[in-house]
């Protein structure tokens, strides 16, 4: 196995470890645990659409896959009485904006299945595909996360 | 209803003023600087560069050191008159100021002058060799406003020169921008792709009041990103407190 094909193993290891992890812990650290892992494979394509890693198409599949699920995972875990405890950084606004939240977190899943079904085979291709993604991240962070303690 | 915080696409263009600045001496409320009777209408060019570079009004009043001409008294002239050229053209609001609720000894505007004779210089605060960069972060950006800690008279302290500084607001710290501080590890496009995208190298995005700033700044030139970014990984090391 290269050295390549051990990392994403590695990273679908930790997405499916955040996975596992949400069902047996609270939805809070659930959460931010399976925004880490979104996070995680936003190094990779994000590092790939700034042009400072080759673009490798299997490797972009790989973490966009990898971030849906972790995403996918992540939507049903802000219930109501989820807004306060554990230091989480979801504002309130969240549950008082009714169905805005999810209604985005339903458009960052679209943007990542579009990017996937696309199949991208290179970096002009790609770079749209990824700024959307990246753009639906940045925007729901802007209204819905409040700041670092 | 307060103009800025937040706006986007057209409105940002709104300059009605209203956004409140919650400071140790009070609470500042940005002024209205559209060409509407409630706002700036009538001002001159000069009138435009007294209160930019030198805080003072076209009445001959002081303002207060919260309208960061301690920055702005950096601006090239001819980046007065473009601004001023740039401000008639936006659309006017007919909103009223909200007069600033400053407590005793603050509410007292004359105090400001003395004030200035302390703080208020043009020099360069750091030798540089990037001019741009320089002008960009020292003038034009204010950055020092938000990222350098103040004294007891709210002066910057030039000494811990963009080290970081506690948030007026309350939440957090805001960053230390020194190659010793919260950017160590961030490369020049580290952090002229951030400022363009709002993206840390680790992929995290933007938060608080630099939401706007990188709003702002993405609409810059990628030269003068580069040149802010040369500028901050050039400046003297100040480890966090």
């Amino acid at each position: 196995m290269n050295i390549k094909k051990t990392l994403i193993a590695a990273s679908i290891g930790l997405a499916l470890a955040a996975t596992a992890y949400g069902a047996a812990h609270s939805p809070i650290s659930a959460r931010q645990a399976a925004m880490k892992a979104v996070g995680g494979q936003m190094r990779t394509l994000g590092g790939m659409a700034q042009g400072k890693v080759a673009y490798d198409d299997f490797a972009v599949i790989s973490a966009l896959e990898i971030m849906r699920d972790a995403a996918a995972s992540a939507r049903p875990l802000f219930p109501a009485g989820t807004e306060m405890g554990e230091e989480t950084r979801a504002k309130p606004e969240i549950w008082a904006d009714g169905s805005d939240f999810d209604t985005r977190m339903g458009q960052l899943l679209a943007s990542l299945d579009a990017a996937i079904a696309a199949e991208p085979a290179d970096l002009a291709s790609y770079r749209p595909l990824f700024g959307a993604i990246a753009g639906s991240c940045k925007g729901c962070h802007e209204k819905y996360r409040a700041p670092e303690n | 209803m307060p103009y800025g915080k937040g706006a986007k696409d057209e409105a940002r263009l709104l300059l009605g003023g209203g956004q409140a600045f919650a400071t140790p001496f009070g609470t500042f409320y940005a002024p209205n600087i559209t060409p509407s009777n409630e706002g700036i209408a009538g001002w001159s060019t000069l009138d435009l560069a007294n209160a930019l570079l030198r805080g003072v009004s076209p009445e001959g009043t002081h303002y207060y050191p919260a309208f960061p001409y301690s920055s702005y008294t950096r601006i090239a002239p001819q980046d007065v008159a473009d601004l001023k050229a740039y401000l008639d053209t936006l659309p006017p609001v007919a909103r009223v100021n909200t007069p600033h609720e400053l407590s005793f000894p603050f509410n007292i505007r004359r105090s400001n002058g003395a004030w200035k004779l302390m703080f208020l210089n043009d020099d360069p605060v750091i030798e540089s060799e990037n001019p741009r960069g320089q002008y960009l972060v020292e003038g034009l950006g204010h950055c020092a406003e938000c990222h350098t800690p103040r004294n007891a008279l709210g002066g910057l302290d030039r000494s811990r020169w963009l080290a970081g500084a506690p948030n007026p607001e309350g939440k957090g710290r805001i960053p230390n921008l020194t190659p010793s501080g919260d950017l160590a590890e961030w490369s020049v496009d580290d952090i002229s792709y951030y400022l363009e995208s709002g993206f840390t190298p680790e992929f995290d995005t933007a938060g608080s009041t630099m939401v706007e700033v990188v709003e702002n700044l993405s609409r810059a030139t990628p030269e003068d990103r580069l040149a802010i970014a040369r500028y901050l990984k050039a400046l003297p090391a100040v480890p966090n407190p």
